[in-house]
């Protein structure tokens, strides 16, 4: 499956980027054996705030959730990996997310890119032929 | 209107293309004209990473046109290749910065239009021109009528590399208008007719806008995996402002992952420099900015407000955003600026690029 499917398919209506964030957060917590309060107070982070993230309430802020993987020693990339294996919907310019999970434009965007890639492979080895 | 002349030759394609006189051809008219498409070709290969070349090459191929077009009792084809001249130079202009100069030379363009031989393909092809040189002129909407028309010429003509090229850019502007999601189908749409190892700059140019269009859109992790690919297929012999470009687009989903692009984007913004692409540069101290006001280390602000001073003095700025940079260096001076506002004026930099109408703070009202 590409990053770009709609994953979980069959999973009643379109989730929001911020649930989805929320849950893998979630699953991060308890395999790291943290609390989110915990985390709040060393992260210096008003009560109830990180609750809040892992519930997927509110709008996600992007600052507290970087601090809190770099206090986990996660990757961005890694955790939005994990995001987008959950089938990671969400609003236009949310990270890594992108359109919700049952926009029919996922299908083709998801095309377009082995596409691009073909292309971009044909390219390259053009290029080493001829720097030989 | 600019370009009215072209567009209606496109649209009537009145006089049907003369067929070249073989019988009265010239020897030496034929060398001159072989040596003038050579360089025509070699300006077409030089403009996007050495434009002041380009214009030189551009210079070189419209003298050698003109003396054709100029002869006695010239044919209608050699105000065609004259035409193509003055369309190369205008663009070779355009990309140079020069825009009075391009569009001189996109009128002259047009006069060897009317007076040549009504050819569709160089109707077609200066449309093509005349629709990049309305987006630099931040005529972005006047732009998208315009590729409209010449991708219909080349549909019409059955061109299929003038189809997939006007394509792409089609994609292009409408990802600067703020249309990702239509500019992510004409880019589908151009894949239909790209053929990689013959439109190599065109499937590059595709890759980068469709990256810049996952990542406004929020899908920061292709994006990223794309450019990475699309840097190795340029290779060491690539185009060295579109490496740039591609470091610098890959720099920004990074930061929207979570990285510190710091170290990167000063790389970057003096490159851009270097090159002389100061608007890009201006845009690029907005990231820098950004990252600083992040971790609120608001010395470097400070520092980065006086390095800004090369960007306030090029032609390249207009008035609009030269007042928003204005104000954003009198705020980096007072180490007071906040991440909304730096976000704000580089959505507006990037916004106004193209589109000359914006106004700063429109959006906010």
């Amino acid at each position: 499956m590409t990053a770009l499917e709609p994953a979980g398919a069959g999973h009643a209506g379109p989730t929001s980027m911020e649930e989805v964030v929320g849950r893998t957060l979630a699953e991060l917590l308890a395999e790291r054996r943290v609390k989110a309060m915990d985390l709040e107070r060393r992260l210096d982070l008003p009560g109830g705030s990180l609750e809040e993230l892992v519930a997927g309430r509110g709008s996600l802020d992007l600052e507290v959730l970087r601090r809190v993987l770099t206090l986990l020693g996660v990757a961005p990339e890694s955790f939005f990996a994990r995001v987008f294996a959950q089938g990671g919907g969400g609003a236009a310019g949310s990270p890594a997310g992108g359109p919700a999970a049952d926009s029919p434009g996922r299908h083709q965007v998801a095309g377009l890119l082995d596409r691009v890639r073909s292309a971009l492979l044909e390219i390259g080895s053009e290029v080493s032929r001829s720097d030989r | 209107m600019a370009g009215e002349v072209i567009r209606r030759a496109h649209l009537s394609l009145a006089k049907p293309p003369a067929a070249a006189t073989a019988a009265g051809d010239d020897p030496g008219d034929r060398a001159r004209e072989r040596r003038c498409r050579e360089l025509l070709e070699r300006c077409f290969e030089e403009v996007s990473h050495h434009p002041a070349r380009a214009v030189l090459t551009a210079r070189k191929a419209l003298r050698l046109a003109r003396d054709l077009a100029a002869e006695e009792a010239a044919e209608p084809r050699w105000a065609d290749l004259e035409g193509q001249a003055w369309g190369a130079l205008a663009n070779a202009e355009r990309v140079a910065a020069d825009l009075d100069a391009a569009r001189e030379a996109m009128a002259r363009a047009e006069g060897c239009l009317v007076a040549g031989s009504g050819d569709p393909a160089l109707a077609a092809r200066l449309l093509d021109l005349q629709a990049s040189l309305d987006r630099s002129s931040g005529r972005l909407e006047d732009a998208l009528g315009r590729i409209d028309d010449a991708i219909a010429a080349y549909l019409r003509l059955g061109q299929r590399a003038g189809l997939a090229r006007t394509l792409v850019k089609k994609g292009v502007y409408l990802a600067h208008a703020g249309d990702t999601e239509r500019a992510v189908e004409v880019i589908h749409q151009a894949f239909e007719h790209l053929v990689p190892r013959e439109d190599r700059r065109s499937v590059l140019a595709a890759t980068q806008c469709l990256a810049f269009c996952l990542h406004r859109m929020g899908y920061d992790i292709p994006a990223a995996q794309l450019v990475d690919q699309a840097l190795v297929a340029v290779g060491e012999s690539g185009d060295a402002v579109l490496v740039l470009r591609l470091e610098w687009l890959r720099v920004r989903i990074r930061m929207s992952l979570g990285h510190d692009g710091e170290a990167e984007l000063r790389r970057i913004r003096d490159a851009l420099l270097e090159e002389g692409l100061i608007y890009d540069a201006a845009i690029a101290c907005l990231d820098l900015a950004t990252c600083y006001a992040r971790r609120r280390r608001l010395p470097d602000l400070q520092k980065l407000a006086l390095e800004m001073f090369p960007v306030f003095t090029s032609r390249e700025i207009h008035r609009e955003a030269l007042a928003a940079l204005l104000l954003l260096r009198d705020q980096l001076s007072g180490g007071r600026a906040e991440v909304p506002f730096l976000e704000e004026i580089r959505a507006f930099l990037e916004d106004s690029r193209y589109d000359r109408r914006r106004r700063f703070r429109d959006a906010a009202g």
